[in-house]
């Protein structure tokens, strides 16, 4: 069953139970009240009866024991009819409806009073019944009033009550409709906005109106697609980086391998001379080489996502000295100058990547046909920063963000004839992430770039 | 179809089941209940509408009877106001049997048999020459039990019925005088006048007409008033005489009462 209908149902029920609850306690407190009051009259009504009888005892002792037809005389005496009987059970006098014997009284001579409330022949009577003294004489007396008509208008009651009843449900069935449609509509926009997103519309919002439960699921609910959307980018975004991958890998791959084939089957067919076949080793050589630089690379980056590194406290001043030997003679041999100006402090690193990571920076450098290049380190209250500038060709900032995917190269036809496969960024920014740190780079593509590397100075931690 | 709307065709038959169900639930619980109340059978302790009267010293301050059998049944001149007051305003009453302290059926119809004798109106007689009815009550304004009032306050009403004459009287069931009474005579006239009729009810009613000369507030033909000594109370007799048609055929009619004068 619908939410709506359960709704409706509820209100259903709990309308029906309240109105038949309600009306419950209002028919039977008016019906007890009705016949605690008849019961009051019937009480009266003996009382004054019993007077009555009294003064006929007190008059004429023995007038019960006249004739049985002067004694009926003395109905008209009663205000309602009564019964007289003595205490041996003889019948004196009855003009009751039903016979002294059936009501079956045990009354006793003490301050209480008898009474029943009996039907007989579809009507309701209240016998009261007491023992009566007047002067030696003893005897009982019973009185009867009829609460037929106490006893339908409480029928009647019920009746219309239930009338009502089917009315009000009658014309509160349209209400508690419309009323629960009005609670459901935001449920049911939610679950439009649902299926639109299961259908791929990751945009679709709910728009907001009030403070109430649906308001923050409505707000909840975009929060979540909004989520989902982001989510849903990324899955994208690095599906995209997956397939690029292979495509690059497998250009990457068949580049050299073309160059190996031609120039070995070259080698195959044909009897060269042999400085040309040497040249052609030569190419299979340098091409081979290639592709073992970059099956090694690979083999780096994805190492850096299975291994776990310990990191080690170490001055940064130190490391750049040794690291200097080795970048010094290859800007030396591009015809760039190295201007290094390293400051006090250490960070944690893992040497052997630290030491990759700044020779593929200071390499990308020197591809970008720069004249100096600039290593500068500084600390900064709890931030150690080393920042790497050049004056080469820069890049384009529009791929700023994607250099640092795999085999991404921003001019592929220079790349190439570097020897570059566009693992170097890619592997960077895996060991600065390995090392916790934070890598910026900016760069207006024509006046050189400039990478910031943030460690944490100092620090305690031994793990990545 | 059916399909589409089958969650609504389910919810309807549930509310209906659950309408009707409810509704014959609770017919079936008011119908026990009913049977519960129209079977109901018991004894139950009657309860009374005044206290047992404890006050029987003589006060001496009060207006006291000069019936020295009921000298013990004295009654403070405001005891006898509230009495007065409450039984004149009466909408209804509730019968009630006698309490201690208040005096028997036998005492009262004696006590009223008495009255008529001294007024004048009746002769001694056994009781058998009247039929009579009695009744003792106390006077409500509404018909909401309250709490229980002093016994003072309930008066029996004796009613005496002859060929000749037909009165009701009224009388305070602590004191056991007559503070009341309507009278039908149909033979005969009372020979005293209606001056000396009332004096003697006041005096009748354990009271004292003022001593001063302003008593008699009202003297017509048919009412005359007198005030009561040291009290806010009057007597008043009212009589007038009716020809019922009969030739010769009259009934006179003399009606006393004690009324609380408005300040």
């Amino acid at each position: 069953m619908k939410l709506f209908h359960k709704i409706c149902l509820s209100f259903v029920v709990i309308f029906g139970i309240t109105f038949q609850g309600v009306g419950y306690l209002l028919i039977n407190f008016a019906y007890g009240n009705a016949i605690e009051q008849e019961k009051k009259v019937a009480f009266q009504n003996f009382q004054y009866n019993r007077y009555i009888l009294q003064s006929i005892l007190y008059s004429e002792p023995e007038f019960f024991l006249r004739e049985e037809t002067e004694v009926e005389n003395i109905s008209n005496s009663f205000s309602v009819p009564v019964a007289v009987y003595g205490v041996d059970g003889k019948n004196f006098f009855s003009n009751l409806a039903v016979q002294p014997a059936e009501l079956d009284f045990v009354e006793v001579d003490d301050n209480r009073i008898s009474f029943r409330i009996y039907e007989k022949d579809g009507r309701n009577y209240i016998f009261v019944c007491d023992y009566i003294r007047q002067g030696e004489k003893t005897m009982y007396l019973i009185t009867q009033i009829d609460i037929s008509s106490v006893i339908d208008t409480q029928k009647n009651m019920i009746d219309y009550f239930q009338r009502i009843y089917i009315a009000i449900l009658c014309i509160s069935f349209p209400m508690i409709f419309l009323l629960t449609n009005l609670i459901t509509a935001p449920i049911k926009k939610v679950r439009k906005a649902t299926r639109r997103i299961a259908g791929g519309g990751y945009t679709e919002r709910i728009s907001i109106k009030g403070k109430d439960e649906m308001s923050e699921l409505a707000y909840d609910f975009n929060q979540m697609a909004e989520q989902i959307e982001e989510k849903i980018a990324e899955l994208s975004d690095a599906a995209r980086q997956k397939e690029d991958f292979a495509a690059n890998f497998a250009h990457e791959l068949k580049t050299p391998m073309t160059s190996v084939i031609g120039y070995a089957d070259m080698l195959y067919q044909r009897n060269l001379p042999r400085e040309e076949v040497k040249s052609a080793a030569g190419y299979i050589l340098k091409e081979g080489m290639r592709l073992e630089s970059l099956s090694l690379k690979l083999m780096d980056l994805f190492v850096l996502d299975k291994q776990e590194f310990i990191l080690e406290k170490m001055p940064v001043r130190e490391m750049f000295e040794n690291l200097e030997q080795g970048i010094e003679p290859v800007c030396r041999k591009h015809g760039a100058a190295l201007h290094m100006e390293i400051g006090e402090g250490s960070i944690r690193v893992d040497y052997d990547l630290f030491k990759t990571m700044i020779l593929n920076l200071a390499d990308n450098a020197l591809k970008a046909d720069c004249k100096d290049v600039w290593i500068v380190g500084r600390q900064d209250r709890n931030i150690y920063q080393i920042r790497i500038k050049d004056n080469g060709k820069g890049i384009p900032p529009e791929e700023l963000e994607r250099i640092t995917e795999a085999f991404y190269m921003v001019d592929k036809s220079r790349s190439r004839k570097q020897h570059g496969a566009g693992i170097g960024m890619a592997l960077v920014s895996k060991i600065v992430e390995v090392h916790g740190a934070k890598m910026e780079i900016e760069s207006d593509g024509k006046t050189g770039t400039q990478i910031y590397l943030n460690f944490v100075a100092g620090g305690e931690e031994n793990d990545r | 179809m059916i399909g589409k709307y089958k969650y609504t065709i389910v919810f309807l038959i549930f509310a209906a089941f659950f309408i009707f169900g409810s509704m014959k639930v609770m017919n079936f619980i008011l119908r026990l209940r009913e049977t519960q109340l129209l079977t109901e059978s018991g004894r139950v302790k009657m309860e009374l509408p005044v206290r047992t009267w404890e006050s029987w010293e003589n006060d001496k301050e009060g207006v006291v009877s000069e019936d020295t059998s009921s000298e013990r049944n004295v009654l403070k001149t405001e005891q006898i106001e509230d009495a007065i007051k409450c039984w004149n305003e009466r909408n209804s009453s509730i019968l009630h049997e006698p309490v201690a302290g208040q005096i028997s059926m036998e005492e009262a119809i004696k006590a009223g048999e008495k009255w008529l004798v001294e007024m004048g109106i009746g002769e001694e007689k056994d009781a058998a020459a009247y039929t009579i009815n009695t009744e003792l009550g106390i006077g409500v304004q509404t018909e909401e039990a309250g709490e229980q009032l002093e016994a003072y306050y309930s008066f029996w009403t004796v009613k005496y019925s002859s060929r000749s004459i037909s009165a009701v009287l009224y009388l305070n069931a602590v004191t056991g005088k007559v503070w009341g009474a309507e009278i039908t005579l149909y033979e005969e006239q009372p020979e005293k006048t209606p001056d000396d009729r009332l004096r003697l009810f006041v005096e009748l009613a354990g009271l004292q007409v003022s001593d001063d000369d302003s008593a008699v507030i009202h003297s017509g033909e048919t009412r005359i008033e007198i005030a009561i000594k040291e009290s806010q109370l009057y007597a008043q007799e009212r009589s007038y005489s009716m020809s019922i048609g009969l030739e010769n055929s009259y009934k006179y009619t003399i009606t006393y009462q004690l009324l609380i004068r408005q300040e």
